[in-house]
């Protein structure tokens, strides 16, 4: 039976985490629930930022707790499991999302400002409407940046690991993705 | 827009920005259960655009088979049978011929039989009242349901159609199917209860059973 390695001072590996990733590892579903379900919510609810849709966003959590119970034995506890879990999640999400976009490339350039420009103000005066509809018009880089950052609350390191860049690119990321923001919400000053 | 208001409203997005609705846990929690600890694959799904994911391709593989063989066999059709040839007619002329000259040489009577199949498959097994138990399997129906109103509409517009009869329950389906292919965003209980009653109404599945007999009689 394969053992993680799992720091035991990780921030979120205290000694009942720990317990239950061994179990998982060792086939006891009741621990692989009681993971799923502290963590569950949370996954969903960060991959239904990333893909914005109901559906999808069901089907991506399953697959991440999938992918995530088949990858425990290899979980090092370098970080944290919650940082570890979401990496999977924002990896499987992206992963779809660059597949949806593939496909629907003909349709609409996801990510493109000039087929996502946020409405105008007369068709759409609420602000924190306008604020969704400018973030979702940002280049995905931007967008997943300024999601996971201000939204998500991720740290910059957090950020590279998860999206495989460095963290200043991350840092780089977010200020131009604020510039945009402030451009596109200019007539709210 | 200054900083500091910009600043504000990200916190404020934290509450605001993309909020789901609660996931089905424990439906969610079935598949992966049977992924993980079962080994098995999970239920085809759709994704948010209506493509299906490669899950999925696997059962639709045989669906789009029967489709390209069906376009394939309406436009053989078109240039080589006469144009008042049915599919229930079919049999007669297989007789004639010969169960070894006809097996596997008409690509449209013997994708005409599997699409039946199918569709009987799909609307015997479509529920009626709940979806509460078809978290991605509603998608399942949908994707199976888009690809066989394709079909429908391929042999609608094929030598089969002459036959009145089978004309009648070519249009009945393409209704259903519609009605099905059209459950993309969570559906209420009464839209199933709505195809459900319909189905009923024009006896759509005792007619389908009705000609798979009769073709599988026939030899397919």
């Amino acid at each position: 039976m394969t053992t993680p390695a799992i720091a035991r001072d990780a921030p979120d590996a205290g000694s009942d985490e720990w317990t239950l990733i061994t179990r998982t590892i060792a086939g006891d579903r009741t621990s692989a629930r009681t993971l799923y379900d502290r963590h569950a919510k949370r996954v969903h609810r960060l991959v239904y930022r990333i893909c914005g849709d109901e559906e999808l966003s069901c089907d991506l959590t399953q697959d991440v707790f999938v992918r995530a119970f088949g990858q425990l034995a290899k979980f090092r506890g370098d970080a944290a499991f919650t940082t570890w879990l979401h990496r999977i999640a924002v990896t499987t999400a992206l992963n779809q999302m660059r597949k949806v976009k593939r496909i629907r490339a003909h349709e609409e350039a996801l990510g493109d400002d000039d087929h996502h420009a946020a409405p105008a103000r007369e068709a759409d005066p609420d602000l924190k409407e306008r604020l969704s509809a400018a973030i979702d018009a940002l280049p995905e880089g931007l967008r997943m940046t300024v999601v996971l950052h201000d939204v998500e609350g991720y740290t910059h390191g957090e950020i590279g690991e998860m999206l495989g860049v460095a963290e200043g690119t991350s840092k780089a990321r977010l200020f131009e993705a604020r510039a945009k923001l402030r451009v596109a919400l200019a007539d709210f000053a | 827009m200054t900083d500091e208001k910009l600043q504000s409203l990200m916190h404020e997005a934290k509450h605001t920005y993309r909020v789901p609705a609660d996931p089905p846990l424990d439906a969610m929690w079935s598949r992966i259960e049977r992924e993980h600890f079962d080994g098995v694959t999970a239920a085809p799904t759709l994704q948010a655009n209506g493509h299906v994911n490669g899950r999925a391709r696997r059962w639709l593989a045989p669906l789009l088979a029967i489709a390209a063989t069906l376009a394939i066999g309406v436009g053989i059709g078109r240039f080589t049978a006469p144009a008042a040839r049915a599919v229930a007619e079919l049999p007669a002329a297989r007789d004639a011929s010969g169960p070894a000259a006809t097996n596997g040489s008409d690509p449209l009577q013997r994708a005409t039989s599997e699409y039946i199949d199918e569709t009987v498959a799909l609307l015997a097994s479509l529920p009626r009242d709940s979806i509460a138990t078809l978290v991605g399997g509603n998608a399942k129906f949908v994707a199976q349901a888009s690809l066989l109103l394709a079909t429908t509409r391929l042999l609608m517009d094929s030598p089969a159609a002459s036959d009145p009869q089978l004309r009648d329950l070519l249009e009945d389906l393409e209704l259903v199917l519609a009605q099905v292919a059209r459950l993309r965003t969570t559906p209420r209980a009464e839209e199933l209860t709505f195809i459900a009653e319909a189905m009923d109404q024009r006896d759509v599945v005792p007619r389908l059973r009705t000609v798979a007999a009769s073709l599988s009689v026939s030899g397919y």
